[in-house]
């Protein structure tokens, strides 16, 4: 027998898509302030990589999936890829990574292994691998050398640092993420969690983790990567889980790593720990008496 | 049956709109429709015949087998025009429909029972007729589980939880002295260890009438208002902070203050009850509001006793809007004691794409059983009875949160629903434990 049901009547009205944008624009402090910092040129990568994640999304639709689900969903994989990317970078990369992205997720991710891994956590670790050389050259030196001095934690911490995009100022990430947990599109217990337990980790192992934590792409990927959605554990419990393991992770990476390449590894490890988490650690459901 | 340790007192839920379209308004007494059709299950043999004329509260259908069911009594005065059978998958069951003679004459064989024992109150309640709202069923079923034991706790819920209805809060209003007797008789024969009634923050008038009816005798508890809250389960661990399992439960007796209402207005006078108030609310009805109809009117006339359609409604839900039925033969539909509201709404978010589940986990947060849908979804589509079992999709409430605020507009609540047979089936088969 099929229970037919046709309840409830009254939805929400949020979509999908809408949801996407939200996130699009919990991106833009981060991208105003990059413009800020670095002129410009930034915002070239931008739309080159946002244009070759849409273009090749329609195309693949068009020509080879022959399905017409186009969303925001490549934008917004474009957008943050091009934010992890070094400010000067030369724009065929950007172009590259939107391409490749779009081409990973949909001929691969979805079809295979059912969106196992965050895209722009992917792909920016294979652009590491490829173009890891040409990416220090192109990263302002600011970054490279850590002063430990007291003032410098304030400077990085308002955006004065260098590095990728995404890593200039940690205030715009976190104001992101404040407007993400406010408008409960992300659970703000993974960032805290994952940036927490990073900075115990590499504490632990003798770093200055709080420096790295202003300095780097961490908090970015903490906030806008580990909280994706489809490769994020689904209860509270597992997320935390999955959010510590996750710091702790990209702590012992960074042993290995130059200082913001790490995160993204170590986003990809515990992508593959999401089944696992969500099959064992469960929440008991309300009223099982055991 | 063992007791869980609380650490806070509150389930998960989403906050629903509705409420104010009706909020605020005095009930409205129905003009007396043409005619009204009573329904009977087969175990009800009717005692009338056609062409007899019947008063208000005359009795016109006697259960066959008197532990099973509660006579049916007449809600109009009038002449029986049509005895009608139909059969569907639950049984047989009996139309009568009443031709009105709009005079409305009582019945002249009213006594006011006397309750002298437990047993006399559940006999009493048995030929009052009572179903109760939140329940669906004849009341006395529920008190009879108390007659040997004492309820620890008796819970009388005042809030409505359901979007668009406002009954319960009417009835708090406007009758509180019913339900001051209901409660007094209540506690003077179940003797339940604590009485407390459950009510939410924004209900302030009523709160006013209960106390000035009542007294300090009950306490008032305030409880959120989220949906669905209203579910036993959930208020009885929002109130007493234990959670149960609801088939065994004889330790909290749950009442609508709905029903309290009857219970006190039936000991007051013997009137049988043949009047309901229903909430005809939502965004298609020309003047929202609660209604006091005599049982058995249809739908249709229901709605016009409210000014009829603004426009013509996209689908017309009987009961709650989160669980309840689509109605699409107004005509034919017909008002009886366990429905809370007709609700007309303008448009169906229903014919949304559905998208994959995108896995944001907001089912799983405002699920208030604290189940996980998506896997419930999953495992059910691979059917992995095992896995399945392992999610307990027997502990879903069918309250469709899930669904309302699923992103990706999946159908959740089939999908539950339809897991619960499979798993409580099987179960049945393989034994029948529990
Ligand atoms: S709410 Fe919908 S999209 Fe989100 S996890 Fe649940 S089923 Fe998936
Ligand atoms: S319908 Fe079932 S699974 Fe969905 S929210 Fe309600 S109890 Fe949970």
């Amino acid at each position: 027998m099929e229970v037919k049901a046709e309840a409830p009547y009254m939805k929400s009205t949020e979509t999908i898509n809408e949801i996407r944008i939200k996130v699009i624009c919990a991106l833009i402090p981060s991208v105003m302030l990059s413009v800020i910092i670095f002129g410009f040129k930034p915002v070239i990568s931008y739309i080159i990589c946002v244009l070759a994640c849409a273009l090749t999304e329609i195309m693949l639709d068009f020509f080879v999936l022959k399905t017409n689900k186009f969303d925001f969903d490549s934008i917004l994989t474009g957008l943050i890829l091009s934010l992890t990317i070094p400010p000067y970078c030369p724009v065929y990369i950007a172009a590259f990574g939107g391409l490749f992205a779009i081409i990973i997720k949909k001929l691969l991710l979805e079809r295979f292994c059912k969106k196992l891994f965050n895209v722009s956590a992917l792909v920016r670790a294979i652009m590491f691998i490829v173009f890891g050389s040409l990416f220090k050259t192109f990263t302002p030196s600011v970054l490279t050398d850590f002063s430990s001095a007291k003032e410098s934690y304030i400077k990085m911490f308002f955006g004065v640092g260098g590095g990728y995009i995404c890593a200039c100022s940690v205030i715009a990430v976190v104001l992101g993420g404040i407007i993400l947990a406010a408008l409960k599109i992300i659970n703000p217990l993974i960032p805290i969690l994952f940036m927490g337990s990073f900075s115990l980790m590499s504490f632990c192992l003798g770093n200055d983790g709080f420096s790295m934590l202003l300095s780097g792409a961490i908090p970015f990927a903490a906030v806008f990567m580990a909280t994706d959605c489809a490769t994020s554990p689904l209860t509270l419990k597992g997320k935390a889980v999955f959010a510590v393991t996750g710091g702790i992770l990209t702590a012992l990476i960074q042993i290995l790593l130059p200082y913001s390449d790490a995160v993204f590894f170590a986003i990809i490890i515990i992508n593959l720990l999401v089944r696992p988490i969500d099959k064992y650690i469960r929440t008991k459901p309300f009223g099982v008496l055991k | 049956m063992k007791k869980l340790a609380v650490f806070k007192k509150n389930v998960n839920g989403i906050k629903l709109w509705g409420a104010e379209l009706s909020e605020n308004k005095h009930s409205e007494i129905a003009p007396i429709p043409d005619t009204v059709t009573l329904l009977m299950s087969e175990d009800v043999s009717p005692v009338v015949k056609i062409g007899e004329k019947v008063s208000v509260g005359q009795k016109i259908g006697e259960p066959i087998d008197p532990k099973k069911e509660i006579p049916v009594y007449s809600s109009v005065s009038g002449e029986i025009s049509e005895i009608s059978e139909k059969s569907d998958d639950n049984g047989k069951t009996l139309y009568i429909k009443i031709l009105c003679d709009k005079r409305q004459t009582l019945c002249e064989k009213f006594e006011e029972p006397k309750i002298t024992s437990k047993e006399s109150l559940v006999s009493a309640l048995k030929t009052s007729g009572i179903i109760s709202k939140d329940y669906g069923k004849p009341l006395y079923l529920k008190i009879k589980r108390f007659t040997e034991k004492k309820p620890e706790y008796l819970i009388i819920n005042a809030a409505d939880f359901e979007p668009y209805i406002t009954v319960n809060d009417r009835e708090c209003i406007e009758n509180a002295e019913n339900i001051a007797f209901g409660i007094r008789i209540l506690k003077k024969w179940l003797k339940p260890q604590r009485t407390c009634i459950s009510i939410t923050k924004k209900q302030k008038e009523a709160i006013n009438s209960l106390v000035e009816n009542i007294g300090m005798s009950t306490q008032i508890r305030m409880v959120s208002d989220n949906y669905p809250n209203g579910n036993e389960k959930i208020i009885i661990y929002l109130i007493t902070g234990e959670t149960i399992e609801i088939k065994h439960n004889n330790r909290f007796l749950v009442l609508d203050i709905f029903t309290v209402s009857a219970i006190g207005k039936y000991l007051r006078t013997g009137r049988p009850i043949t009047d309901t108030m229903i909430t005809v609310s939502g965004p298609a009805i020309k003047n929202p509001c609660n209604l006091v109809v005599p049982l058995g009117i249809s739908f249709a006339d229901a709605i016009n006793s409210c000014g009829g359609f603004r426009f013509s409604p996209c689908a017309v839900v009987s009961g709650s809007i989160m669980t309840g039925k689509n109605e699409d033969n107004l005509e034919f539909t017909y008002v009886d004691q366990a429905l809370k509201g007709i609700i007309a709404i303008d448009k169906l978010e229903k014919n949304d794409v559905e998208y994959d589940c995108i896995r944001c986990g907001r089912c799983v947060s405002t699920c208030p059983m604290k189940l996980i849908p998506p896997e419930i979804e999953k495992a059910l589509a691979k059917e992995n009875t095992i896995k399945l079992k392992s999610l307990h999709p027997e502990m879903c409430i069918e309250c469709g949160c899930c669904e309302y605020i699923c992103p990706a507009k999946r159908k959740l609540l089939s999908v539950c629903q339809n897991a619960k047979f499979e798993v409580v089936g099987k179960r049945f088969k393989s034994g029948g434990k529990n």
